[in-house]
């Protein structure tokens, strides 16, 4: 009898779920685009950090850093077509794609260390460590992203940008729309 | 009979016996002596700088490097000069080491800020643009694009920051070495060409 159990205890721990979750490498290779950037915001944020909750380590440790970010949005040009543009002498309309976030960038000089305190039985921050607290900085700055008013932003200098260079043709009266809003810049 | 249901009753016994402890007890076991993850408190974003570009990134290259340091400390003299005296090395090495691998992004193509206004000539349904020489616009490497593979030794952010320097230059230097300046200044003269021939010029040459 003890046997049967000892066996049924064994079936059922063999046949534990394994875990073949890896994580499969993206594509490394040159990408064409056709984007646009028009609007570069530089933002701050401090990182602030206490490792005090895990129950075994004796003593606490602070961190204080400060990163900067630059996020570039504009419009992928690649959308424009011929329906994009109705022209009547020296007027034109265009209809541009709606603006989108291009990139976000945190460079490393930009993450700088304010302030460390370290108790006597604790390492100080590692490498690993700061660059874990970035990673949720870099996270919480891309959340964050929709509150900055970059796209609308984005907008206004897209139409300042395509008209300059609309005025460069010879055009006078330029009328700028943007898909999916109603939104209408008219520069003159 | 009697025989049979006890031995079911001790079957249910241990299937019970071993829900319990793989779902309760084991994962309790495993997290206690685990390190809590330190996670940052929620700060606001300051914005510091709005500024007007125009930009027209024609090509991305997306790459991967290596990049490492090995920088020597007090006790690495010591060490080698005790090692050196002894037929193998017996103390192990007191040099610092860091060893990164970053996975980023190089934009390229043209500021097109930079076209003057005599750089655009218009006659009836023909124009010329002379677009500005293309360039790397950006090397994004993000704190998410970096793992750390080695590190020996206390790191300072501003050594650290002189590797990530490094594996951003490997970066640049390979997506030259992989054309991605011809490939975007070809790809924006032809987005240009398109634009304007979307609005109805007949002749249009870029160069």
């Amino acid at each position: 009898m003890q046997k049967l159990i000892v066996i049924i205890f064994l079936l059922f721990f063999s046949c534990g779920k394994k875990n073949n979750a890896e994580e499969k490498p993206g594509i490394l290779t040159l990408r064409e685009m056709s984007d646009l950037a028009t609007v570069e915001y530089t933002v701050t944020k401090v990182i602030k950090a206490s490792d005090n909750k895990t129950w075994f380590k004796v003593g606490d440790r602070k961190i204080l850093m400060s990163c900067e970010a630059h996020i570039k949005a504009g419009i992928d040009m690649s959308a424009i077509n011929k329906n994009s543009f109705t022209i009547t002498d020296k007027n034109i309309e265009v209809l541009l794609p709606a603006p989108k976030i291009i990139s976000v960038s945190l460079p490393a000089e930009g993450i700088k260390m304010e302030y460390e305190e370290t108790g006597i039985f604790r390492d100080k921050f590692k490498s690993q460590d700061r660059d874990a607290l970035a990673r949720q900085a870099e996270q919480q700055i891309r959340n964050s992203i929709d509150s900055l008013g970059i796209l609308n932003q984005a907008k206004v200098n897209t139409s300042m940008f395509v008209t300059n260079f609309l005025k460069r043709l010879g055009y006078q009266n330029i009328s700028i729309t943007y898909n999916g809003s109603l939104r209408q810049n008219n520069m003159q | 009979m009697r025989k049979a249901a006890s031995i079911v009753t001790k079957i249910i016994f241990a299937f019970v016996c071993y829900w319990f402890l793989t779902r309760v007890v084991i994962p309790y076991m495993k997290t206690i002596f685990t390190s809590k993850e330190i996670s940052i408190d929620q700060t606001p974003i300051l914005i510091k700088e709005i500024k007007s570009i125009g930009q027209l990134i024609t090509y991305t290259s997306f790459n991967e490097v290596v990049a490492d340091t090995t920088i020597k400390t007090k006790g690495s003299a010591f060490v080698n000069t005790f090692n050196r005296f002894t037929p193998v090395p017996i103390l192990p090495s007191a040099d610092k080491q860091l060893v990164i691998i970053g996975r980023g992004k190089i934009l390229a193509g043209i500021n097109l800020s930079l076209l003057t206004d005599s750089g655009v000539t218009v006659k009836n349904d023909s124009v010329w643009v002379d677009l500005p020489a293309v360039q790397i616009l950006d090397a994004i490497l993000n704190p998410s694009d970096f793992e750390t593979f080695v590190e020996k030794g206390e790191w300072s952010n501003n050594e650290v920051i002189l590797v990530k320097a490094k594996a951003r230059r490997k970066m640049i230097a390979h997506a030259i070495q992989q054309n991605i300046l011809p490939k975007a200044d070809a790809k924006a003269k032809m987005i240009m060409e398109n634009f304007l021939h979307n609005m109805g010029y007949k002749h249009v040459e870029v160069f």
